[in-house]
C-alpha cells in the first residue's frame, strides 16, 4: 500500500468499524437512538456517492496473507448505496413506532456487518460479517417476543448458522492449498473446498433450493424487518458469489447456471402464490438470479431490487389483508395503490423506471443460453406483479399506513427514479418494446389464466428438517458441479 | 481465525438457547414438528 492511498484506506476502515461504535452508542444514549442511526445511514450514502466519484477501486492488505484483504470499487459501491438506502427508509418507517433503542441498535449493527460484507475479499472477514448479521437479523426478526417470531428467527439463525460451519470448512481447505485466504486463493483450490464455500454462500443468499427457507422468514418478519431482510441482508451472501464470477473466471459458468435457476424457481413459485408476503419473498428469490445471471452489471440491479423490494414489502404491511382473494373485495386507498403501481412498474421492466434500465442491461450481458430462460422469468414477474396492479382502489378506500410509512416510500420511489438516469442509454425504441410487449403478454396470462387458478403448491419442501436435508443433496450437486 | 470461531460460535449457542428456553415453556419436549406446525400460518 503506498502512501496515496492512506487517507483513503483510514476513512474505508473507520467507516465499517463506526456502525459497531454507534450501535453500542445507541445502547448508551437510548434519547438519540433514531438520529444517531439515520446519521449511520447516511454517512453509508455519502460513502458510496464518493466510490460513484472517485471511480478508482482501493484495494487494502492489512497485516499479512492471513489477515484482513478489502476490495471497495464501483461494485460494492452499489452494494452500499442500497444498504444506506434501505435502512434509512426502515429507520423513516419506525420512527413514530414506540420501538426500543435495542432494535435501532439492532438494525445499525446489521447495516454495519452487511457493509463489512461488501467492503471484504477474503473468507475469514466475510465469515465474521456474515455472521454478525445473522445474528442482528436474529433478534430484529425474533424482536416482537411472541412465540411464532421466536421460533421463525431459531430457524433462520439454525439454519444459516449450518451453512456458516461448511462454509468455514470449506475456508480452511482453500488455505490449505493457497495458504491465503483472499477469494483470489479460490484458484486452483480442491473442488471440495469449492463446493462447501458455495453451499454456505447459496444457503446465506437464498440462491436456488437452499433459499427455500426464505420465504417463511420473510413473510413472518415484521414490516421493517422484512423489508430490510430482503433488501439488503441476502444480498450479503449474494455479493461475495459476484465478486467471486468476476474475479475468477471459471467461476462464471457455475453462478450464471445458479442465477438462471433460481431465476426460475422463485418465479415459478411466486406466479402461483395466494399471500402478498410470501409472493415478495418468492420473488426475491427470483430477482437474485437476475443479479447472478449477469455478474458484471449485477451491482446496479441489486441496488434497483434493493430500493423496490423494500418499499413492496413496506407497502404490503399497509395494505387491509395479506390474502389476495380477500384484497379483490375489499378496495385500498387510491394513494398507496398508486405507490404499489410505480414499484411493480418497476419490477416489471416498464420504462422510466430504473427497473427497466436494469433489465435491459442484464439482458445485454447475458449469454445466449440464458436468454430464453430470462425472458421467461420476466414474464412470470409480469404475471406475479399483475395481482398488485390489478387490485380494486377507491379514494376512501380502506387506510392502515403507520405515520412513518410515507416518508420512508417517497424515499424509495425517488431513488428508483433517480437511479434510472445511470444507464440512460436503454433508451432505444428496440429495447422500450420487449419489456412493453412482456408486461402486456404477462397481464394478459394473469387475466385469462392465472386469476382464476386455485392451484396451491406444497410446502412441504420448506419445512425444517428438509431444509436440512436439503443443504447436503444441494452440496453433492455442488460438488458434481464443480468436478465437471 | 481459530478464537474468533470459537468466540462467534458460544454466542450464537448462548442466543440459541434463550430462544430455546422460551420455546419450551409451550413445547417442553421441542419437536420441530409440532413446533412448526402451530406456528406457521
Amino acid at each position: 500500500m503506498n502512501t496515496l492511498t492512506m487517507p483513503s484506506a483510514g476513512i474505508a476502515i473507520a467507516w465499517i468499524a463506526l456502525p459497531f461504535f454507534l450501535g453500542f452508542t445507541i445502547y448508551l444514549l437510548p434519547k438519540l437512538d433514531r438520529i444517531l442511526a439515520l446519521c449511520m445511514a447516511f454517512v453509508s450514502a455519502g460513502y458510496a456517492l464518493q466510490l460513484f466519484v472517485t471511480q478508482s477501486p482501493l484495494t487494502l492488505q492489512l497485516l499479512d496473507n492471513f489477515g484482513v484483504t478489502l476490495i471497495v470499487d464501483q461494485l460494492s459501491g452499489y452494494f452500499i448505496l442500497t444498504n444506506a438506502l434501505v435502512t434509512t427508509a426502515v429507520i423513516l418507517y419506525c420512527w413514530r413506532t414506540d420501538k426500543t433503542a435495542f432494535f435501532y441498535t439492532q438494525v445499525v449493527i446489521l447495516h454495519g456487518s452487511i457493509n463489512a460484507a461488501f467492503a471484504c475479499a477474503d473468507f475469514i472477514s466475510l465469515y465474521v460479517a456474515l455472521e454478525v448479521s445473522g445474528i442482528a437479523a436474529f433478534l430484529l426478526i425474533a424482536y416482537p417476543r411472541t412465540n411464532r417470531s421466536i421460533w421463525v428467527a431459531l430457524r433462520y439463525l439454525f439454519i444459516s448458522n449450518t451453512a456458516m460451519l461448511f462454509y468455514l470448512v470449506g475456508a480452511v481447505l482453500a488455505y490449505q492449498t493457497n495458504h491465503s485466504f483472499s477469494f483470489a486463493s479460490l484458484r486452483g483450490a480442491p473442488p471440495e473446498a469449492l463446493a462447501l464455500i458455495f453451499l454456505g454462500l447459496l444457503v446465506k443468499g437464498g440462491i436456488f433450493v437452499s433459499g427455500l427457507w426464505l420465504p417463511l422468514t420473510h413473510s413472518e418478519s415484521e414490516t421493517p424487518v422484512s423489508a430490510m431482510l430482503s433488501g439488503v441482508v441476502v444480498k450479503a451472501g449474494v455479493y461475495p458469489l459476484v465478486r467471486c464470477a468476476l474475479m475468477l473466471d471459471e467461476l462464471d459458468p457455475l453462478i450464471r447456471i445458479f442465477g438462471v435457476g433460481t431465476a426460475l424457481l422463485g418465479v415459478f413459485y411466486a406466479v402461483f402464490e395466494k399471500d402478498t408476503k410470501r409472493m415478495l419473498a418468492f420473488h426475491t428469490i427470483s430477482q437474485l438470479g437476475f443479479i447472478l445471471a449477469a455478474p458484471a452489471v449485477g451491482g446496479f440491479y441489486a441496488l434497483t431490487h434493493g430500493l423496490v423490494k423494500s418499499v413492496l414489502f413496506l407497502i404490503a404491511g399497509a395494505l387491509p389483508s395479506r390474502n389476495f382473494k380477500e384484497l379483490q373485495h375489499r378496495p385500498i386507498n387510491t394513494t398507496v395503490w398508486i405507490a404499489l403501481v410505480i414499484a411493480s412498474f418497476s419490477i416489471s421492466g416498464f420504462p422510466l423506471l430504473s427497473g427497466f434500465g436494469a433489465k435491459v442491461l442484464t439482458t445485454k450481458n447475458l449469454l445466449p443460453w440464458q436468454a430464453i430462460a430470462m425472458n421467461v422469468a420476466a414474464l412470470g414477474t409480469a404475471i406475479s406483479f399483475a395481482k398488485f396492479i390489478f387490485l380494486p382502489h377507491k379514494a376512501d378506500g380502506e387506510e392502515a399506513v403507520k405515520p412513518g410509512f410515507w416518508p420512508a416510500a417517497i424515499l424509495l420511489l425517488t431513488g428508483l427514479f433517480v437511479a434510472n438516469v445511470v444507464y440512460y442509454e436503454a433508451y432505444s425504441l428496440a429495447n422500450i418494446v420487449k419489456p412493453l410487449a412482456t408486461i402486456g403478454l404477462g397481464w394478459l396470462a394473469y387475466l385469462l389464466i392465472f386469476k382464476r387458478s386455485v392451484l396451491k403448491l406444497p410446502r412441504v419442501v420448506e419445512q425444517f428438517e428438509h431444509l436440512i436435508g436439503g443443504m447436503s443433496l444441494m452440496l453433492l450437486l455442488l460438488f458434481w458441479m464443480v468436478l465437471a | 481465525v481459530i478464537l474468533t470461531g470459537i468466540v462467534i460460535g458460544f454466542s450464537i449457542q448462548c442466543v440459541m438457547l434463550v430462544g430455546v428456553m422460551k420455546l419450551a415453556r409451550d413445547n417442553p419436549t421441542l419437536e420441530t414438528n409440532e413446533i412448526e406446525k402451530s406456528n406457521t400460518p
